[in-house]
């Protein structure tokens, strides 16, 4: 038995490592623990991208520098809601241990209530049945532990006790039977602490595992056509491993993860220290290849093209022994292709690099899909910030699109409720700009918070008209359902198309002229409406979604726009 | 005693009536159409609609200023018979008719020294311009001094709203009238800029508003926000067009919806603006209360 009478920094970072080791392996699962019915969840992603920030932190004897430093890290990576409590947990912990170089079971106490306390203060609503409710009641009473072990013991044991309360706090989770997702996520970060702490095994990521966290019903995620005809958008399964270079920093293999999910689907991706794998459906193997190759050597790769079953760049079925040496066959032409490709990725951003500002205003926008980045553009934004499909940056992305603008003040379109948090801590972080958070939680609100904008006149009014601007427009978003769920106002049958409005779901139908044309009543009449269609959907699909406004509105204008967008095939603007 | 005139370029954008009824006296711009120059006299050698038409097919328009030699031949006509003269100008933010004027006035005050000659520049365009003028008129009719005009002139001139929405803007970045970034907008997203003009008398764009037919109910509501006396505005209202009758139709009944009393009056977008503005478009000319142009 270790003893543990106290932790130092070195002693607490390792129980960190085993925390966020935890929490990635269960990173799928948490995804997955997603009280929509409409396959959006990321929380896993979000808080494992958020905790993986620590690991930027330096080793250091002292556990209040250590934390201190790690929180520092885990703050710059958050992403998500949940990510960004998380990040504040340890930040207020870190300033309860601030002075310190070690922590007995009462000090770690102290920090866990202090966490608590860092992570309520920037919620504006906190409701109870979340995240927060386990962190606070996991540590509420006091607790007489000889050792941090056992501490952490009864922490956990109590923070296991209240998530599974959660579900009795918050209807939307009794209803789609799950438990708190970011309640799950500091569950298993406590538990991986604990276990690391102890000296045990941490539990081996595997492919299978995470695989069989995926949702039963991947094509719940793709367009509507590509479900009905059963087509393969992605055609190429492509998986490599990687012996990992020293040098490859968990940030660049984040920033890998975010580029390549763009590039395809049913993607898994497991690393550790030595080693990367990767498996993904994409159109493009050579490209996500190429920037693999940046972060450690090819040991084995494999192409399969999906469209034609027993062909590809190596046999399917060959063994692997064949499979190495036609790499060291064709190792140099390979590398030659796959540089060649290198050449052609997207440059990193030099973050030290003096911020610029050489214009008065300057409009951020978080946004995905190529069409609404366009949009974002003509609508007024100087910078678009790639938020992938699920509408969640980092919070240096949008450092990153904030000085892009190169502004005095720069306006924030953070365009998703989970987002706007990050965006406020973003705009903290960046201190040579006039910073302004703008209340829009869909990116039609984006635009039409964009469009509000206008040079004349002041910041304080421009904030004003925006907000305005972003809350005159009604957003309604229509995708099909990935599960059963009994809705406020509507119940959802797996399958079916749902449309959402205001943030709740308030029709399910289905076919999905059906939906919208309910949805077009609830809305009420506008003059004018913009239906933005996404990803893999056809143009004439969509003229017919238009066509069915202006024949159920009366005198009504509607623009067709390819959005491009991923997670919603149809978006359409109500003003 | 009304001693003096009150002359203007004949991009004030009234009628021929209209300049008859308020007395006005006018020089013509130059525009060119397909290489062709004609001197603008209001829609009488070349209608409006022939104007927007040849436009539409693509034909390359320009204007060109007056120069200072035809503002001493026009001015020297009238200083001749003996009269003041009250000229007023375009806006300078957008012409450069002013400075024109300007020096060819000061070289007549030495040919005319006990003439006056006072240039005002009206910050003004199209039939926004033209109510500087027809103010001019007013003012002279009850009594005013040459002097007493011009002071009120420049007080008047910031109350004109300038409410315009051009349904290409291509014309006007290509006249340099607006900003490229400015003219990029609309495009993909319908969007329509509803365009004023600012403290510096240059056209700047107020507001962005997606869809014609939200356009015209934000010209409305906006012409009831910044009128003289609110709903009770009860003074001249011009709805000018780029040849687009019908719409500017529309945009009249709506504001007779919000200004009962108002005296509504449509006109076109004249051609020397409307080598900027191109076809298509409605604008709102009016007076408001306040010293407001956002």
């Amino acid at each position: 038995m270790i003893d543990t009478k106290t932790v130092n920094g070195k002693e607490f970072e390792k129980a960190l490592a085993g925390g966020i080791t935890y929490l990635k392996a269960g990173e799928e699962t948490l995804n997955n623990l997603n009280v929509f019915p409409v396959p959006d969840g990321d929380t896993g992603t979000n808080m494992s991208s958020t905790a993986n920030g620590a690991l930027h932190a330096a080793s250091c004897d002292s556990i209040g520098e250590y934390t201190a430093a790690a929180a520092s890290g885990m703050m710059r990576e958050s992403r998500g809601n949940s990510g960004v409590i998380l990040s504040l947990f340890f930040r207020g912990m870190a300033k309860a241990l601030n002075g310190l170089e070690k922590a007995d079971p009462q000090a770690m106490l102290d920090a866990l209530r202090a966490g608590y306390k860092g992570a309520l203060s920037a919620v504006a609503k906190p409701m109870e049945g979340t995240i927060l409710t386990v962190m606070r009641e996991c540590c509420s009473e006091d607790i007489d532990a000889p050792d941090i072990s056992h501490l952490l013991g009864v922490v956990l044991a109590r923070a296991e006790d209240v998530l599974a309360k959660t579900p009795d706090m918050l209807p939307a989770l009794k209803r789609a039977k799950v438990v708190d997702s970011g309640g799950q996520g500091f569950v298993f970060m406590l538990k991986g602490m604990k276990l690391a702490l102890d000296g045990e095994e941490l539990p081996a990521m595997t492919d299978s595992q995470a695989a069989a966290a995926k949702p039963e019903d991947e094509g719940a995620e793709a367009p509507f056509e590509e479900m009905a005809e059963e087509e393969i958008t992605f055609g190429f399964c492509t998986e490599a491993l990687l012996d990992r270079n020293s040098d490859t920093s968990d940030e660049g293999i984040a920033e890998f993860r975010r580029m390549i999910s763009d590039m395809g689907d049913s993607m898994v991706f497991v690393s550790d220290e030595e080693l990367i794998k990767l498996h993904i459906h994409t159109n493009e193997p050579m490209t996500v290849l190429a920037a693999a190759t940046a972060l450690g050597q090819i040991v084995k790769i494999k192409i399969e093209n999906m469209r034609v079953q027993h062909t590809g760049f190596i046999q399917k079925g060959a063994e692997e022994k064949e499979e190495r040496s036609l790499i060291e066959k064709g190792g140099e032409v390979l590398e030659g292709i796959l540089s060649t490709v290198a050449e052609k990725l997207p440059k990193k951003k030099d973050r030290n690099a003096e911020p610029v500002i050489n214009k008065p205003y300057g409009i951020a926008a978080v946004c995905e899909g190529d069409g609404m980045m366009d949009a974002f553009r003509q609508a007024g934004a100087l910078a678009v910030i790639d938020g992938g499909k699920s509408m969640n940056p980092s919070i240096n992305d949008i450092i990153d699109g904030i000085r892009e603008c190169e502004a005095e003040t720069v306006f924030v379109l953070p365009n998703n409720k989970n987002t706007v948090m990050a965006a406020e801590q973003a705009a903290q972080l960046c201190p040579e700009s006039d910073v302004r958070v703008i209340k829009s939680v869909t990116m039609i609100e984006g635009i039409s918070a964009a469009m509000g904008f206008n040079p004349v006149r002041g910041t304080d009014e421009n904030e004003e008209m925006m907000n305005q601007a972003a809350a005159s427009v009604k957003t309604l978003s229509f995708s099909r359902a990935a599960k059963d769920a009994e809705m406020e106002d509507v119940t959802v049958k797996k399958k079916q198309y749902i449309g959402i409005l205001g943030g709740k779901i308030l029709s399910s139908e289905d076919t999905l002229e059906q939906s919208v044309a309910a949805l077009l009543e609830k809305a009420g009449e506008a003059d004018f409406y913009t239906v933005y269609y996404g990803h893999g959907v056809k143009e004439n699909d969509a003229a017919q979604i238009a066509a069915l406004i202006e024949d159920t509105v009366e005198d009504a204008e509607v623009v067709l726009v390819n959005g491009g967008q991923k997670l919603y095939p149809y978006i359409i603007s109500a003003e | 005693m009304s001693d003096y005139i009150i002359s203007a370029e004949s991009t004030v954008d009234l009628l021929p009536q209209e300049i008859e009824e308020f007395d006005l006296k006018y020089i013509p711009m130059t525009f060119t159409l397909n290489g062709v120059n004609y001197k603008d006299d209001l829609g009488q050698t070349m209608s409006y609609d022939e104007f927007y038409e040849t436009m539409a097919k693509g034909a390359e328009t320009k204007t060109t200023s007056v120069a200072v030699g035809e503002y001493i031949d026009f001015f020297t006509g009238y200083l001749n018979e003996g009269l003041d003269i009250l000229h007023v100008t375009m806006s300078s933010g957008i012409s450069s008719t002013y400075s024109q004027a300007t020096s060819a006035a000061n070289i007549l005050k030495e040919e005319f020294p006990d003439r006056k000659i006072l240039v005002l520049d009206s910050m003004c365009a199209g039939a926004g311009f033209g109510l500087v003028a027809e103010e001019m008129s007013v003012l002279r009719k009850n009594g005013a001094s040459i002097e007493e005009a011009y002071e009120q002139g420049l007080i008047f001139r910031r109350k004109v709203n300038h409410l315009f929405v051009p349904t290409d803007l291509e014309y006007l970045f290509k006249g340099g009238r607006l900003s490229r970034t400015e003219a990029l907008v609309g495009g993909l997203l319908n969007i329509c800029p509803m365009i004023c003009i600012d403290p510096q008398g240059k056209l700047a764009v107020l507001m962005k508003v997606k869809g014609k037919k939200k356009a015209f109910k934000e010209l409305a509501a906006q012409a009831l926000l910044r009128a003289a006396g609110g709903a009770d505005f009860d003074r001249i209202l011009y709805v000018c067009h780029c040849h687009c009758i019908d719409d500017a139709e529309k945009v009249a009944e709506l504001v007779r919806e919000v200004l009962p009393k108002a005296q509504i009056r449509i006109g076109n977008v004249g051609l020397a603006m409307g080598c900027h503005s191109g076809p298509g478009g409605v604008a709102l000319f009016f007076a408001g209360d306040r010293e407001t142009w956002i």
